[in-house]
């Protein structure tokens, strides 16, 4: 109530700061002005909080910790969402910062998570002492997780003063026992009347602990439970029947039961007991011993399951997983590994499932690989996430080249007609490590004849442009073919299955706006070696001759009418060493741009930064040693534009920037905010990353030896000169 | 069927009424009139604003009405904006939130929330000056104030 009065009182100095300006501007205004304009749009739209809170709802906790420090009113509506939402706390520092304010904000406070993800059995430690300081100032507090964090006392009991929690979880160590009064039957759980979801993580390997006995104590001697979700995890020496327990007093309830590395599933009356939850629509099983006969009878009596999740050591032979695929019509999400053919496993899902939205699938593998994708196209038509991680693709285990090229059309064509596609991971692995086979083409002279033969008109990974919801992208490990036109030397020149890989990987993720049929789109920036502060922008538009030549069309914008202002060719450093001495006084390194985030990816719009970040590490490493030579065709102005009407005088040969100190900072600011990057930002996230080797001798002359070889026009003929 | 909207400065803009009826208001609006030829008036809309709202509403006809969904975190992410959204989103800042006051005023749900997530890209890095800067929002802070407020979220700072 307090801060609604706040937000009124905000409001009401604002528009008096309004009205005492206008009525100044009156004033101040000539006789002859008679109207006062209105407000304009962007004013009276920070003065209606509702819509001000809807552009907060789209912030995260940096940009609004950002926002609350831009006036009165922005604070007093941005706080509160701040606090209120999703909370994570890492590091003890920031934990000490957010607890010294926790006595003045703590009651917005809804979502807590400690939850520190440590690997091993010991968690990172978190005072008790400091999470119950934390937790007397949070009456509102919905959800916590502690899991992973070792603590003096067990995380249960700091709880408590928190009645509203609906979601708990927390990691059950071995040396934290739960003190449970002297007759051993305080009811811990009574504290929560809300609670619906409880995730325990335990750490114990078979051997049994008075810890572990004393939660299965406090679960077993709960009154009343309403719980919806039950995770419970490495919990290897409980016994079955509280977990009976768990699930019978929760059968009204449960909606998502997910058990992973536990022994006591397979006990009898498992069965019985989930018969009665019959609102079960999540159902996960990882690293348990579970018959398939169980499963089968899982899938046939919750035909309302909507997540299935069988991971990790399960084993079910194929006609059991058909049944299973049969008997769930309205299966969402489906992860699925080590059945005993995961394709036909998964193809069973595909064609019987048409909500299917999710499918991840582990190790697809044997020469019937191809089959997830061969036959009648999928019944599901609205996939948002696929992912397979490992396909053991093995092209020479096909029949005929026909038949391996039609399995990689099959592939792209059923991938390509999931629209709603937002993430989409395919993981190829080659089959022997170290063996340098390429996928798909598969060209390894070792392997038998007909693996040279290439994959014709494959355009893969191009076709999922009809994707265009996709936000994240994975293909690792595929290559393409070599272009059409390009007679690929069967000794050298072949490409290396990493650069087609980059070529294709990276393309949906870009923008071609000035050009169709272009692999790669980066943007960087060149100097005139003549003339070092006369720079540019420039964006360069790659298509790849073979492994060893890129060319690229440079514009002055990455817009539609942007101006073709210079070309340049890319060649690898072999092809670059082998090039005549005098040759070599026109390229320039990439090894400096590449390294210190001068040269980014062109993304495509909407394509999260992230995903570009990540995406383009490889290619750059690429790029790192090879040599360009860049014909700048438009001259560029003093402000770094090609400002002219037409492109004048000859041809210039435009460097690269090979150290810090030379690019003008306010051409790099403008370069940033133009492609809303942070230069150093990549800088920092290619560091170890992106290496390339030293600049062979003869490149960037201008730099290494202070000739700056430049075209020059001289009455009747041009010159080319190293002119100081 | 079509109906003839009236933007404020007076000009006929005739729509397929399954369009207009992208906006909740003019959807009860029609409604409650039941069958009428009569122009509907929209005296908040400037015909530039309704313009750009139509050519929204013509684009979007056939999407499915949204659900809300429901997720443990009411938080929204802004960088889901779709493409042709994205493109038509490419105004002046005052056309900016001259569209959301339209959205806001017609009750088109998605139009609103594409006019807000670029408002919140907009916001997304930048600091609080320059936040002010882009929406020329007075500080009215006073020093004690702002100190006060940096301090209790400090542990937000450069998450």
């Amino acid at each position: 109530m307090f801060h609604r009065q706040r937000i009124a009182s905000l409001l009401k100095r604002q528009e008096q700061q309004r009205r005492a300006q206008h009525s100044l501007s009156l004033v101040s205004m000539s006789a002859n002005t008679t109207t006062v304009s209105p407000l304009s749009a962007s004013e009276t739209f920070l003065t209606i909080p509702e819509l001000v809170l809807t552009v907060f709802n789209f912030l995260y906790t940096k940009d609004l910790a950002q926002a609350c420090l831009v006036c009165s009113l922005w604070s007093a509506l941005a706080q509160p969402i701040l606090w209120r939402h999703g909370i994570r706390l890492e590091s003890h520092s920031q934990i000490q910062a957010f607890a010294a304010s926790i006595a003045i904000c703590g009651a917005w406070v809804q979502s807590l998570d400690f939850n520190a993800k440590s690997d091993g059995e010991e968690g990172i430690p978190l005072s008790y002492i400091d999470l119950s300081n934390i937790l007397r100032h949070t009456p509102q507090l919905r959800r916590i997780d502690v899991r992973d964090r070792t603590m003096d006392e067990h995380p249960l009991m700091a709880l408590a003063p928190c009645s509203q929690l609906e979601s708990i979880a927390f990691t059950q160590y071995q040396d934290r026992v739960l003190d449970l009064g002297a007759d051993g039957n305080r009811d811990i759980f009574s504290a929560w009347p809300q609670l619906k979801h409880l995730s325990i993580l335990g750490t114990d390997w078979e051997r049994p602990s008075a810890a572990a006995a004393s939660l299965e104590r406090a679960l077993v001697v709960t009154k009343s439970f309403h719980l919806e979700t039950i995770n419970l995890a490495f919990l290897l020496s409980w016994s079955p029947l509280t977990v009976h327990h768990l699930v019978r007093t929760n059968a009204d309830h449960l909606r998502h039961l997910n058990l992973a590395t536990c022994h006591f599933i397979p006990q009898e009356f498992f069965e019985e007991i989930l018969a009665g939850a019959t609102q079960l629509e999540s159902f996960g099983l990882r690293e348990c011993f579970y018959t398939s006969e169980r499963l089968l009878w899982i899938a046939q009596t919750h035909p309302r399951l909507k997540r299935l999740s069988l991971t990790d050591g399960v084993g079910f032979p194929t006609d059991v997983v058909n049944q299973v695929a049969r008997a769930c019509p309205l299966l969402e999400s489906l992860e699925l590994d080590s059945c005993d053919d995961t394709v036909i496993a998964a193809r069973q899902f595909l064609a019987h499932c048409p909500h299917l939205r999710t499918l991840i699938l582990f190790l697809l593998e044997g020469p019937n690989v191809m089959d997830l994708f061969l036959g009648e196209p999928w019944v599901c038509k609205g996939l948002n996430e696929f992912r397979v991680e490992r396909i053991e693709y093995r092209p020479y285990a096909f029949m005929s080249t026909e038949a391996r090229d039609g399995a990689i059309k099959a592939m792209w064509r059923q991938l390509a007609a999931q629209t709603h596609m937002q993430s989409l991971l395919l993981q190829f692995t080659l089959p022997e490590s170290g063996a340098k086979v390429l996928y798909p083409d598969g060209n390894n002279a070792n392997k038998s004849q007909h693996i040279k033969d290439r994959i014709q008109h494959d355009d893969g990974l191009y076709q999922l442009g009809t994707l265009k919801r996709l936000k994240s992208l994975g293909v690792i490990g595929y290559s393409m073919p070599v272009p059409p036109t390009h007679k690929a030397d069967e000794t050298k020149g072949q490409i290396s299955s990493g650069t087609a890989m980059l070529s294709t990987a990276a393309k949906p993720l870009q923008s071609f706006k000035p050009l169709a049929n272009i692999c790669e789109a980066f943007c960087g920036l060149h100097l005139y070696p003549n003339d070092k502060k006369r720079q540019v922008i420039s964006y360069h538009y790659c298509s790849m001759l073979d492994a060893d030549r890129r060319q690229c069309l440079v514009y002055d914008s990455n817009s539609k009418d942007a101006k073709l202002i210079a070309v340049e060719y890319i060649i690898s450093q072999k092809l670059f060493e082998s090039l005549d001495e005098n040759e070599k006084k026109f390229w320039h390194s990439h090894k400096y741009e590449c390294e210190s985030g001068l040269l980014v990816q062109i993304a495509k719009a909407g394509v999260p930064e992230m995903v570009v970040g990540t995406a383009e590490i490889p290619s750059l490493q690429h790029l790192c040693n090879t040599y360009g030579k860049t014909h700048q065709l438009w001259p560029v102005d003093d402000e770094g534009n090609c400002s002219s009407k037409v492109p004048y005088g000859p041809p210039q040969i435009l460097a690269s920037f090979t150290a810090d100190g030379q690019v003008l900072p306010e051409l790099l600011e403008k370069r940033d905010k133009a492609m809303g990057i942070s230069t150093e930002t990549k800088r920092k996230e290619r560091e170890g990353r992106v290496q390339g080797n030293a600049p062979v001798e003869g490149a960037d002359q201008w730099f290494t030896k202070g000739l700056a070889w430049q075209i020059y026009d001289q009455g009747e003929r041009g010159v080319v000169e190293a002119r100081q | 069927m079509t109906v003839i909207l009236v933007s404020s400065d007076n000009q006929d803009f005739k729509v397929d009424k399954e369009v207009a009826e992208r906006s909740i208001l003019i959807k009860n609006m029609l409604e409650d009139v039941g069958e009428s030829d009569s122009p509907i008036p929209l005296p908040n809309v400037t015909s530039a604003v309704l313009t750009k709202v139509i050519e929204y509403c013509e684009h979007h006809r056939n999407d499915p009405v949204q659900v809300p969904e429901e997720t443990d975190d009411p938080r929204k992410r802004s960088n889901d904006i779709e493409e042709w959204d994205m493109k038509f989103m490419q105004v002046d800042q005052e056309m900016l939130f001259e569209i959301i006051l339209a959205a806001n005023y017609l009750d088109i749900k998605p139009l609103l929330d594409v006019g807000c997530k670029t408002v919140a890209n907009i916001i997304k890095g930048k600091t609080p000056e320059e936040i002010r800067k882009a929406f020329n929002i007075v500080n009215d802070f006073t020093p004690e104030e702002e100190a006060q407020i940096k301090k209790e979220n400090e542990w937000a700072e450069d998450r």
